[in-house]
Formats: structure tokens, sequence, C-alpha cells
């Protein structure tokens, strides 16, 4: 066994005996490490980024001792449980439900007939009607050739990516192409600002006749609401895959129906906040708000990178902070997330 | 591919059992054949036997041994059967597995009501229940000759001295027999007697499935007499066609307790379908029933009669578990060396690490009560000791102190046997003078049956959960059940390896790290039981409400007056009488069943004709609960209705006497014990 | 295998708008089991009968949460005459046998005046829903069959056991499995409760060919609870865990569910099935089982907790038969 697993059995263990078993107390501290080592075993070791971090006990290991005060470290540790990984397994489904359940019923907007959704051509059909749309996505994160791949799509144009400024006339379709619209397609959406500027401004350059999709795999409600809200996405279909509830989120403030223990990590976020935002260097971008950008809070982590709205003390190194699932980062400050 | 970090790998993990059945392989590597002594032998004789046992017993594993491929198996591997049977007459089994193979649903759909427009006829879904068994054994048999007759069975084909072997010239014979009705005329070979049967089975399964609303008039017109085909097939075996010798056929049937409840209006019908079976006593085909303790002898009623099978006279009972605690703690005890052997292979076969017997106990260890109760006390000097004999005189305590030397146990032993002689009324001088004997130490029998419970109460003291460890406690914890035993074992390796620790290499383990592995395995077992077994669910809730209550009474118990008090007893007579008596006895029974309580029949102390019965929560459960593992004499005397209202009242149980000056723990106790119980506690 | 499906919004115009139904259904403690007779006896559509079984757990289910569902039953009883929602219903208990399912079948048929029918599968335990399913497939009489199923609200499912005290592990009714050794892979739709696995593992021992199937999305809480399952059914142990013999399916998606079946059955020689998951995951798992004649096996839960879920979701919507043709029968070219 690694010392890092030896270690944090070790901890656990003592953890469990200062509690004195009394059921007040008590926390099975053990019984969750259990739990977090068998998600390592099985999942997070998917996680791509930074692999030079090590592997998960040993991170997980070193997050925990980031912190010389012992109750900090029980609280950082019960954190474990609400945080959601998003593996490979289910990267892929959300991308087959991306397509299954909000692009094609989008596509065909109840112009199907009975017949036409009993035909056997039915996925050629499909395949015909999606053809007449250009695929995007904002960043290059969104995996297309998955996404192609687990959906057996095949024939159609190839996809691109918009980039987060203002998209270049190359990359837009020209207005003769005989297109109906634009799909574009992002993995992770936090507060949505990058998005919204990003799909604004395409809505203001294409047709005005073209229909636009945005498919968000994970979108924060944060977000969702930001968008239902902004007037330029007049005109944009939003239909996010999988939304993640405020309630889900760690917020500066605290919010209706959110866990339990949230307050404590609340005071742990602050009380670390210094030490987690210091940059580590010219080549880093560090986060501005503890929190994660835009205050999102969020607690997801995904196996392609962690996003810049989950709290900064999951993602960022700094020179006293060592994380548990690095993100990588992009060199602009205003990156889409 | 999943990742795992190099960990020291676990012989112990389970449910290895049930894959051990289906794979011969396997099996054969892990069987035990030091279960293979006494009664147990007479489940390898041409005889009707009946396994009964608690869940875990073992039951299936020994069964299992009886089936021709694991048997061709392990005769493949080693060259001969186990020892013990080798001198035994070779014989053929072939296995039915009742829900896989569908039987339960019979009735469920009746055939007589689909074909009469709604005239349900019991009597005629029965006898398509019985054409299917017959079909399906049927099946089994031409199989296990296509075994015989190539490679994988040549080595069983010789142990049973099969020297004619030609399935074309067999397939001729079967297909003809009377008991089919010409079903199978045509078939030439096994595979179209295979197909033949198989077809019908489909058939069966069809109509049960609600696929189709009829059966064939060919199946109809053809369905077998109960029986008639499987003793042409033992015939077949024992007249010389294929061997010189005669070959007595062996059905192993699987589930069948479970049929009542996964059909209820029906499934006593079909139990009766194989009571029948057995009642005939074929000389040349012989059934083999494991079942749960209890979940035999419901029903004993033969199809179509209100005759009954009999034991000795139409089977033999196997008790497991009777085998297993005969002569507990005396020489001739068999459970320690089959769980000797059982964790030796697994270490060896599934662990693939190489150790040799006598090092499987040393890895537990060994322990003394004088041992574990120091370690309560690391520091010498802690005054809480003080509290083990509060509630006695000052003068006695000073005494008692000096006596004692401090030794924890030897305190609270002390403290006991004074409280108790002052409960009696002996005067505090005539105390003084016998305690120079030390009679808590002269007295053995009543020091034994107090040394589990004193033990309780000095972790309570010293605010600590019980030290769960050692070989014998293993051995005692798993209550002779093999099963618990191996959970218990699993545990504790893994707990062993999550601290880096090799079992091989650092034994004996350390006592604290057997103690959480043993928790684990307490909480497990009993959750198991609530999350997955039938009933469990009423069970952990009644057992909980139970075991705390014998807790609070024997830890409250600072004279340790009932030491036995950690089991109940009840008159037999009682329990089937009203409706709480058949409640109580069905839920005691399925406790049983269940390996959640452990019965034993005891000698009443009172003056009476009734027998009486104790039950106590099984072992394993005692980490749970904090109460004693070990059995002492004399159990709790109580009623069906007060157990009644243990189980099934809404008030919290009361469990056990009140003796004079001692108060139960729900009522004002004197100032001095009530002073003792607060610091404990 | 061509099955349409989606919500009820986008598809159920297409196939029930123009003309007139029957609906079958559960009258049950959960709010949603309103959903579909509210929605589809106004409006736009044509109901011709609504049909509502009411399910009576049995006596001895442990914990005993009959008073509570009673009362929860009876609230939506009112809130569903008081909608104006014309409807009959029928006690039936929980562990019918198939005669006697086959008895409320009989009498359901005489019901119904239309030649479509809905199977509203959202509160209708699986051992009844699945063998209506084969059962009305399979009557030519009815020529067109449509499942709906509605999801619970904003409230999910209950953080508590959605169900407890299960038996014995026994097949669905009607899904017996083929003579051994048929169906040696078992593939597992993974619920949040383990519900008794293990005995499940009893009826097949020795399964080391294992698939399971997790439903993702919905949401990252169900998710973890579901690992949790997996976790229990191999005790832990990290290497039993497969990755490429675990596949995640969205909750709602059966024709994928299906689809997934088709390709590992491709390299086993049968499936057998477990469905402990999302109810249109056991759509997909029985729409296989019927085609290829496969089993599926459950433990059944004697007692349902009163607050298994909370609010009204969406409502999905599967065209399992229609024109008097499968689903599993209708060709579909692919790509």
């Amino acid at each position: 066994m690694s010392v890092s697993r030896k270690h944090l059995y070790a901890l656990a263990q003592e953890w469990e005996d200062q509690s004195g078993h009394d059921p007040r107390d008590f926390y099975y501290f053990r019984g969750i490490l259990d739990e977090v080592l068998f998600h390592a075993d099985t999942r997070y070791h998917e996680y791509v980024q930074h692999r030079e971090e090590g592997e998960f006990p040993s991170r997980l290991d070193r997050w925990l001792k980031n912190l010389p005060d012992d109750r900090e470290r029980k609280t950082l540790f019960r954190m474990l449980p609400s945080i959601t990984f998003i593996d490979r397994v289910q990267m892929m489904s959300l991308q087959k439900d991306a397509f299954r359940r909000v692009i094609v019923p989008w596509l065909t907007a109840g112009s199907f007939s009975q017949d036409a959704l009993l035909a056997s051509d039915y996925d050629a059909r499909i395949l015909s009607l999606l053809r007449e749309y250009a695929l995007f996505s904002i960043t290059e994160s969104f995996g297309h050739s998955d996404f192609l791949h687990v959906n057996n799509l095949t024939g159609l144009r190839k996809p691109k990516i918009l980039g987060e400024g203002q998209p270049s006339t190359g990359v837009l379709p020209h207005r003769d192409q005989p297109l109906k619209g634009l799909i574009i397609l992002e993995d992770f959406v936090g507060t949505g600002s990058q998005a919204r500027r990003v799909i604004a401004a395409i809505r203001q350059s294409v047709l005005r006749r073209w229909r636009i999709l945005f498919v968000p795999l994970i979108l924060l409600n944060q977000g969702q609401q930001n968008m239902a809200k902004d007037k330029r996405l007049r005109g944009v279909d939003v239909r996010p895959v999988l939304v993640i509830p405020d309630e889900c989120c760690l917020k500066e403030s605290a919010k209706k129906g959110e866990g339990a223990e949230f307050s404590k990590f609340r005071a742990l976020v602050k009380s670390t906040a210094r030490r987690v935002l210091e940059s580590s260097g010219v080549l880093d971008d560090p986060p501005l708000d503890a929190f994660g950008y835009g205050g999102s809070g969020a607690l997801v982590v995904t196996c392609h990178n962690t996003p810049n709205n989950t709290l900064p003390l999951i993602h960022h190194r700094s020179p006293s902070w060592s994380p548990l699932f690095r993100r990588i980062h992009h060199q602009s400050k205003d990156g889409l997330r | 591919m999943t990742r795992t970090d190099t960990r020291i790998r676990n012989p112990f993990h389970d449910p290895l059992v049930t894959e051990l059945i289906e794979d011969p392989r396997r099996y054969t590597e892990m069987f035990s054949e030091e279960i293979l002594v006494g009664e147990a032998l007479a489940a390898f004789r041409p005889t009707n036997v009946v396994v009964v046992g608690p869940q875990g017993a073992g039951k299936s594993m020994l069964l299992n041994l009886l089936r021709y491929n694991v048997l061709s198996e392990w005769i493949s591997k080693r060259g001969k059967p186990p020892e013990p049977i080798k001198k035994m007459a070779p014989f053929f089994g072939i296995s039915v597995n009742l829900v896989r193979a569908g039987f339960h649903a019979f009735g469920r759909r009746s055939v007589s009501a689909a074909l009469a427009q709604g005239q349900k006829d019991q009597s005629v879904d029965a006898a398509c229940a019985a054409d299917f068994i017959n079909h399906y054994l049927f099946r089994e048999f031409i199989r296990a000759l296509h075994f015989l007759g190539d490679n994988r069975g040549k080595r069983l084909k010789a142990w049973l001295t099969i020297d004619r072997l030609d399935g074309n010239r067999m397939a001729a014979q079967m297909s003809s027999w009377d008991c089919w009705y010409g079903y199978y005329s045509g078939c030439v070979t096994l595979q179209d007697l295979l197909d033949k049967c198989e077809q019908r089975l489909s058939v069966w399964r069809s109509f049960l499935n609600a696929n189709i609303d009829t059966i064939p008039e060919g199946i109809w017109q053809s369905k077998a007499t109960l029986g008639d085909p499987l003793h042409a097939i033992g015939n077949l075996l024992s007249s010389g066609t294929l061997a010189s010798r005669r070959i007595p056929l062996f059905v192993i049937i699987d589930q069948y307790e479970v049929l009542p409840e996964l059909n209820p209006s029906f499934g006593t019908t079909l139990q009766r379908i194989v009571n029948t079976l057995i009642k005939a006593r074929d000389p040349v085909v012989f059934y083999k029933i494991g079942a749960r303790t209890y979940d035999w002898g419901t029903e004993l009623r033969v199809w179509g009669a209100e005759s009954r099978i009999e034991i000795q006279r139409d089977y033999v009972l196997i008790d497991l578990a009777d085998l297993l605690m005969r002569n507990e703690d005396k020489t001739g005890w068999l459970y320690p060396q089959l769980a000797i052997d059982v964790a030796h292979k697994r270490i060896n076969v599934e662990g693939h690490f190489s150790c040799s017997k006598d090092v499987v106990p040393q890895i537990l260890g060994k322990r003394t009560p004088a041992q574990e109760a120091a370690m309560y006390f690391p520091k010498g000097n802690d005054r809480r000791k003080a509290k083990l004999v509060r509630g006695i005189p000052e003068s006695l305590k000073l005494r008692i102190e000096e006596l004692c030397r401090k030794s924890p146990l030897e305190m609270r032993l002390a403290g006991a046997w004074v409280l108790q002689q002052l409960q009696r009324g002996v005067s505090e001088s005539k105390i003084t003078r016998e305690v120079a004997e030390r009679p808590w130490s002269a007295k053995k029998s009543w020091r034994k049956e107090r040394i589990d419970i004193a033990l309780l109460q000095i972790a309570s003291v010293a605010n600590q959960r019980r030290y769960y460890f050692s070989w014998e406690t293993a051995l005692y914890l798993s209550g002779a059940n093999i099963s618990v035993f191996l959970l218990i074992f699993a545990e504790i390796w893994d707990m062993a390896s999550k601290a880096d620790i090799h079992p091989l290499k650092n034994y004996p383990l350390d006592p604290q790290l057997q103690t959480d592995g043993i928790f684990v395995a307490s909480d497990k077992w009993r959750n198991r039981d609530r999350n997955e077994q039938l009933g469990g669910r009423k069970r952990y809730e009644a057992l909980g409400r139970l075991g705390s209550s014998i807790h609070d009474y024997l830890i409250h118990d600072f004279a340790i007056s009932n030491p036995g008090h950690s089991g109940f007893s009840l008159r037999e007579s009682d329990l089937w009488s009203g409706d709480e008596g058949n409640e109580v006895g069905s839920f005691l029974q399925r406790g049983v069943s269940w390996a959640m309580l452990e019965e034993r029949i005891h000698t009443s102390k009172q003056r009476e004709a009734a027998t009486r019965r104790k039950w106590y929560l099984h072992p394993v459960l005692s980490p749970a609960f904090a109460i004693p593992f070990k059995r002492a004499k004399e159990p709790y005397y109580t009623s069906v209705n007060q157990v009644y209202s243990w189980f099934f009242g809404a008030d919290k149980p009361k469990f056990g006497r009140t003796v004079p000056g001692r108060r139960h723990e729900n009522e004002k106790l004197p100032q001095q014990l009530e002073m003792a119980l607060e610091d404990g506690h | 295998m061509r099955l349409p499906w989606g919500l009820i919004k986008d598809i159920g115009p297409a196939f029930l708008a123009g003309g007139e139904f029957s609906i079958i259904g559960c009258l049950s403690f959960e709010d949603r089991c309103r959903a579909v007779p509210t929605s589809l006896s106004s409006g736009a559509y044509n109901c011709g009968s609504v049909s509502l079984l009411e399910i009576v757990d049995p006596p001895d289910a442990f914990p005993d949460y009959s008073e509570e569902s009673r009362r929860k039953i009876d609230i939506n009883r009112k809130v569903l005459k008081e909608s104006g929602v014309p409807f009959e219903s029928e006690r039936v208990d929980l562990l019918a046998s198939e005669d006697q399912m086959l008895d409320v079948i009989g009498k359901l048929r005489a019901r119904l005046r239309s030649t479509i029918l809905i199977l509203d599968i959202t509160s209708l335990p699986k051992r009844y829903f699945c063998f209506f399913l084969k059962r009305f497939l399979l009557l030519p009489s009815v020529r067109n069959l449509v499942v709906t199923y509605t999801q619970p609200g904003y409230n999910g499912y209950t953080q508590e056991h959605l169900a407890e005290d299960p038996m014995t592990c026994d097949h669905l009714p009607g899904y017996a499995a083929p003579l051994p050794p048929k169906g040696d892979t078992l593939v597992v739709s993974v619920g949040f409760e383990s519900l008794s696995l293990n005995s499940l593992l009893e009826i097949y021992r020795g399964q080391r060919r294992s698939k399971l199937l997790l439903s993702f999305p919905p949401n990252g809480t169900a998710a973890r609870r579901q690992w949790n399952t997996i976790r229990n059914i191999v005790s832990g142990r990290v290497e039993d865990v497969l990755r490429n013999n675990v596949e995640a399916v969205a909750a709602w998606d059966a024709e994928e569910v299906y689809k997934t079946l088709e390709r590992w059955n491709g390299d086993a020689d049968g499936l057998t099935l477990a469905p402990f998951g999302p109810k249109p995951h056991s759509l997909g798992m029985a729409l296989f089982a019927m085609k290829y004649d496969f089993g599926m096996y459950y433990t059944q839960p004697k007692a349902y907790h009163p607050a298994y879920s909370g609010g009204i979701g969406s409502t999905w919507i599967y065209v399992v038969k229609w024109d008097d043709i499968i689903c599993f029968n209708r060709v579909s070219a692919g790509v």
C-alpha cells in the first residue's frame, strides 16, 4: 500500500478515535475514505490534467496537509462527498443525451410526422437534417470527435471552434451557404458570461433566419438564469443537458437548501483564500475569487479538467497550496469559464 | 480499466462462496474435507438426505460435492475422491435449482384454468409441474452423459467403472421408455433427446411466461408420472447397462425452501411434489436437499394425500449447526479444525500466499481476560479504576484494592462478588472475613460465567469500546458458522491491509486492528440481513431493540447477579399457542434460520415438566450491542407475552429480572450505584 | 428497432392527437401518478377511458407505511376527481400472481374502447408494468401501444430508503430465463438500493461476466448513490469493477438501453437482466428480454416509502407498438 494511503487511513482512524465513538460527534471518516478511494480507483484516475501531480491518494494526502489545524483538515476532508466528478463514461452519456434528447427534437421541431418517426430510414433523415446545420463549440475543450463518434454521425461538415473573442469571419459560415442554422456545443458553462458574449456576437453576425441552438453539456443554474435574462440571446435556444442546481454550489452567502455542512466549508474557503489565490508565477493565471469565477462556488470536476467556476481550493496550485484536481488554464484572463 | 494501488490481496472476501459453487476448479481447491465426518457422510450414501443449518453454515458447499461435474473435477485433479468418501460406493449426482429452472412458477399461472376457461384444478397443475421436473432432470442426465462421453468426464467415468457408454444405444433405449408415452419416439441420438426435451421445457416456460395460452396436445397427452422417469434413469445406472456395478442416482435439489415464499398459493403443493419423490423411497434414486434450519419441516405431506415423509424412515436429517457446535469447548469439537482448514485454503489458494496450517490461529493470536482488562487502563494508576468497586463500603474497597493489586479484572469481579453478598444480606463483617480467600478467583465456575460481562463493564467504565481479538474470540463470535467466520477474517485482513500490515508477516495482529475489523464484520452481518434477507428489515428493528435492552441490563448489573441473562428462555409449549405464541415462534425460527439468533436446548432449573429452549442474539452481533458472546448457564426465564412485547411492542423492552437491591435500569438506583454508573458511561 | 420517444409535448401530438385512446395507470401515493391522466384527459386529446390500479402492499410489509400511503392515495384520488378526470380504479395486490394479473388485464381490456392504449408506468411496480407490456404487445386487438413515464419533480427522490423489505430473488412475472447455461452474462441496471442483489447472485452463481448500467444524467447526487450501490454489490472490491463493463445511459432513454444490450449480447451467450434502475431503463430491458426471450430478475421490495418521490416533472412517451408492429420488429436502416 502506498505511503499516502497508509497515512490517510491512519489519519481517519485518529479522527474517529478522537470522537470517542460518541454518536453525537462521530463521523465515519474511514467509511468516507473507503468510498472516496473506491471512486479514485474506479473513476478519478481518468482525470487527465497535470498527471505530474500524482495519483489521487497522494494528492488527497497533500491537500489535507495544506492545513496545519486538525479541525480545518477534518472540514476539508468532509467536503469530499460534495464534489461531483463527471467521469469519461458519464461524459459520453452527456454527449449522447445532448444529441438524442436535445438536438434531435430541436431539429425536427414538430415537423416529423408519425410516418417519419416510424420510418426505417429515420436515422438517415435525422442526419440529413443535421447536415443543414453547422456545428461549433466555443472552446477546444469540447470533444467534437467523441461527440460524433458516440452518436454515429458521419458525413457532417467539420465542426469548428469559435474561440473566446469576436468570432473571426473565417470561422462562421458564409451567408450564402445552404444552411438552416448553427448548433453550438460546449462541455461546461459556469456563469455564462463568456458564452453569452460569443453567442450574442454570432447572433448579430449570421442571418436572422438561421436558427441557433446552444447546448452546454453541463451548465450551472446561475449561468442558466443569466442566459435566460440576457436580451442579446433572444432568438437563441439554450438547452443544457445537465444543470447543476445552486444548492450543490458553495456560494459566498448561504443558500436555501444547501448542504448541512456548507457553512463550515464556507468559513474554510474564506480563511484559506489568501493562500489559495496567490499566484504561483508568471505562467499562472490565478483565480480572483475564492468562490470560483463569478462567485459560482461550483463543486464540479470533469475527467477533462476542473472548471474555473469550481472552488479554487480544489484546483489552484499556489506557492502554499496543493490542489486536489489541478486545473489546466488558458492564457486569457477572461477565459470562458 | 480500474486502477488499484498495490494492496495486500484479501483472500477472504465474499461472495466467493456463490462463485465457488459454479466453478468446480475453484471449489475443489477451497472445499474443506474436515466437514466430512460423522453424520455429514450420510449425504454421500444411497439414502434420502436433508441437510439443514442456518444461513451460511455450509450446506451448499457440502451438497455441491455430490454433483457429477464437481466430483469429476476433484477426481481429475487429485486422482481420487475425498478421503472420507473414497471407500463409499460411487454415485452419480445431477442437480436442479428449482427457482433457476422456473419450477416455482407453476400454479401462479394455472394450466388447468387456461384450458378450462377459468376452472382451476390443483391436481392438474401439480401434474404439469411434475412433468416439468421429470423432464428437467432428464435433461440434466443427458447433459451429464455428454459430459461423461467426452474428455472432461474421463476420470469420473473410470471411478464409476462405466465402460459401456454408447450414446446412440442409450438414446434408443431411453427414448422408448414407457414413462414418456411416446414423446421421445424417433430420437436416435443423445442430441435428439436433448433437443426434444428442451423444446418441451420451453413450452412450459412459454406458458408460465404468458407468451402462449395453451399447451400443445402432444405435450398434454404425454405428461410423465412423477418419479417414473427418474426411476428409469436410476435403473439404467444400476442395471449393468453402463457399468458392471450398481450406480445410485443422486438428485440434489436447491431452493426447495423458498417455494412457498415465491408462490404463496401453490408453493406448498410444489413442496409436496418433491416430498412425494422422497416418500417413494426409490431404491435407485436418492434425493438430497439443503434447507435453512426451520424452513424444513413446515410442509411434510406428500402430494395428493395426507401422509407425511418421516425422518429416519424416508430420509435422514443432517443438522450442520448441531454437528459443528457439538462438543463445543471440548476435545472433539469439529468447528475449529474446519475453520483453520478453510482459512488455510483461502490464504494459499485465493491469496496466493504460502503459509502452514499452524500459522492460521497465530495470525489472531491468543488473549487472556486479564491481558484484555489491562488494555482498558494502560496507565497503571488510572483513578477511574476506583469505579470498578463503586457501591461497596469504603473499608471493603480498600481491602479489595489491596488484594487485587490494581488488576482491573480482579477488582471488577471482586466488586461484583461483594455486591452480590450485600444483596443477599450477608453482613459486612462476614464479607470482610471472606474476601481474604479471594472467592471471586477460587470459585471457578462463578468466575468463568462472569468474566465476559466484567470485561464489558470495565470497558464501559474506561469509556471505551470493548476489544475483540484473538483466534478464540473469532471462533466464538462466528457461532460455528463458517460464513460469519470468513466475514470476520475478511474484515480483519482488510483493516491490516489498510494499515499496510501483512497479516502473514506481522502476526499476531494488533488487538485494536482486530477489534476494528470485528466491529465492521458485526455491522455488516447485521446490515446484510436488514437489506438483503427475507424479513430482515423487521428483524433489524426488533433485534436492535432487544440487543440494546440486553446491553443496558447487563451493563447496569454491577453485581453481575445473572450472567446468563444475555439470552432468554421460553417453554416450548407456549410458543405455538395463540396468535402471539405463533408470531413469536415464527419470528424466532426465522431468526435462527437466517443466523441472527442462536438457539439451544437447556434443562430448566425450575420444577416443571415442560421442556424449554433458549435463544441468544447470534454471537457476531455482540460487538454491535456490547453484550457478551460467551454463553453462561442460566438465561432469563420469560414468557411469550413479554417476548412478543420486546419484538413487536411500541415500548422500549425491559430485559432481565430485577433482583432485591438492584433496580431495573429505568428505576431509581441507590445513590452509590447511581454514582458508579454515571461516572462509568 | 425503431422506438419513437421523447417528451410528450414533442412526440405526443404525432401519435395521440388524431384518435381516441385509453389510459391504464396507477393511483398511488406519488404526486406524479396524476400527471398523465390529468394532462391527457383534456385539451386537444381524446381520452376514451382512464383505468387506474391501486396497488396494495402485502400486510406483512415492514415498515408499515400503509396509513400514510392510504392518506396520500386518497389525496390524489380527490385531486383527480376535482380536476374532472373520469377514471375507474381497482385495488390489486402488489404480489399478484400471473393469473391474477391476467384477470386484471381481462377486466381492463373489457373497458378499452380505442385502438390506442397508453400504459402509464410512472407509478406502476415493475412486476406489473413489465407483465402488462408483454401481454399488450402480444394482443392483436391492441394495435397501438404507447408507454408514458413522468419523472419526479424538483424534489426528486427521497434520501431515505426508497423501498425496503426485499423478497427472495425471482424472475419478473412473464420473464423467466431460458434454460441454463444460456444467459451467462448478467446485466444490472443500477438503482439506489442494492436490494438483495446478492440473493440474485445466489441464483446466478459464478457470474463473473457482469455488466453494469448506470443512469446519467439526470443528476450527480443520483450518480453518487448508484456508485455507492455498486460499491456495496462488489463489497468494495475495486478489481471487480471493469470499466469497460460499465455504461451510463440517460435515465429516460429506453431505446439507448436496448441498443446497449444488443451490443453486449453480441459478445455473450445470452443476457440475464436485473432491472434495479429507473423505469425507462427497465422498459428498455423488458423490450429486449421479450425480443430475445431472456430472463429478468428482481428482488421485489414489499414496502415502498410514501415519500418515494416529490412533485411532477417531465413526461416521456415511448411508442412501443404502432399499426400492429412492435418497435423491436421495426426495421431501422441506420446510417
